[in-house]
């Protein structure tokens, strides 16, 4: 017999009833062990074999303890959990202190499964294969689809990839436009289940059904209370967004550059071309619920290529 | 997304100042094609050069202009293209389907 990996262990700290529940609940669906710890300002003992610590990001103190705990011992991965949305800078510190992801808005199961899922390494699925090695940094932002059909999040993501220097003034367009394709994506046709053949519906006015339907779902909460979670995760050598919506999925084309393009006139199905051109890797996951895109950056970016905005 | 629309002989020009990356500036973009539909003119040229950023709902709504000019028999066409626009329309193959006005 193949002696069997330990199941993770994942341990809350602090008491936050919520937070703590919420935990068990993932947990329990994948078989792995979850405790809770108070937060007692010493390193707890508790932690001792731990994958995973989970804290509330409210408490100043907790957090100090909890990234304190993060570089001792057999140093266990580290994620803050935080209901309000904190400023990606604000997020970028905590990385740089240690932490190892952040999960933060209207955090529910399915995000924090999500965000485990990305984060754990999984030897019963098989982990995702862009990121091979343990511990890359996880941003992950649930938003309801009202917001997001108001806000362009994707863009902080790029403005901060800009200031660490990881990304070309070239690319960066490229990039918000691949990032922001994947949002209005999952919002269009996933949590308002729009169909892009509505676009081909065109009034003696020259208005598209695609665009009326769109602006009488956004005001229905059936659709807008829908949530996304967007991820943003990266390590040395790359970076990866991944959108993951509640609607009803789709069939991602088998071969997704379509070469017809130019003859077949649709007024729709480009966003998937955009994303391929300006991204490394494009899959889906879920059932076509989530688009993960994902780019490489030399490890050492050159200073002559104008990667410092110089 | 602002817009400038102007008849030159028998051609409509609308030239496009903005991103064309939203619900709205295609809105934008639909109404001036009005103006210029509603004239007469049966070939119309994009000036895209003061666009940044174009993304499948401006592309869409380009593509949709270009499909009542071609059911009246008439046509679309761009002024010539650069930067992160061109790249654009080249990877989506545009490029070969709206001639260009020189």
């Amino acid at each position: 017999m193949k002696p069997q990996a330990p199941l993770p262990r994942i341990v809350v700290v602090g008491t936050n009833p919520i937070l703590e529940e919420l935990c068990r609940d993932v947990c329990a669906t994948h078989g792995w062990q979850a405790d809770s710890v108070p937060s007692t300002g010493t390193l707890h003992l508790g932690y001792a074999g731990c994958e995973l610590l989970i804290s509330d990001l409210a408490i100043p103190a907790q957090v100090e303890h909890v990234l304190a705990a993060r570089s001792h011992g057999n140093s266990p991965e580290v994620l803050f959990v935080s209901s309000s949305s904190p400023a990606v800078h604000s997020q970028e510190d905590l990385l740089r202190r240690g932490a190892n992801g952040i999960l933060s808005g209207l955090v529910d199961s399915r995000a924090l499964d999500a965000v485990l899922e990305a984060m754990l390494p999984r030897t019963d699925t098989g982990r995702n294969g862009l990121f091979p090695h343990s511990g890359p940094a996880l941003i992950t932002t649930v938003y309801d689809t009202k917001t997001l059909s108001e806000v362009k999040p994707t863009l902080c993501l790029v403005d901060e990839l800009e200031a660490q220097g990881r990304l070309c003034g070239a690319d960066r367009k490229k990039l918000e436009l691949a990032f922001q394709e994947a949002v209005t994506n999952a919002v269009d046709h996933g949590s308002l289940e729009l169909d892009s053949r509505c676009r081909e519906q065109i009034d003696a006015q020259g208005r598209d059904h695609f665009s009326q339907l769109k602006a009488q779902r956004l005001s229905e909460t059936y659709y807008t209370s829908r949530k996304v979670v967007i991820s943003f995760q990266y390590s040395v050598d790359r970076y990866a967004v991944r959108v993951r919506d509640e609607g009803p999925g789709f069939s991602p084309p088998l071969a997704m550059t379509n070469p017809q393009l130019a003859s077949e006139l649709k007024c729709s199905g480009r966003g998937i071309t955009i994303m391929e051109g300006s991204v490394d890797e494009l899959s889906f996951a879920h059932g076509g619920r989530e688009v993960c895109m994902c780019k490489h950056v030399p490890i050492l970016p050159k200073r002559d290529k104008g990667c410092h905005g110089t | 997304m602002d817009y400038q629309t102007e008849i030159v002989g028998n051609k409509g020009y609308i030239k496009i100042e903005g991103d064309l990356d939203s619900e709205q500036s295609g809105e934008a973009l639909r109404k001036a094609f009005n103006q210029v539909y509603d004239q007469g003119k049966r070939t119309i040229v994009l000036d895209l050069t003061g666009v940044q950023i174009i993304n499948s709902y401006g592309i869409g709504k380009i593509l949709m202009c270009y499909k009542r000019l071609k059911a009246d028999n008439g046509a679309l066409m761009v002024k010539p293209l650069q930067g992160f626009v061109k790249e654009t329309f080249e990877l989506l193959m545009l490029d070969k389907l709206l001639p260009q006005d020189n």
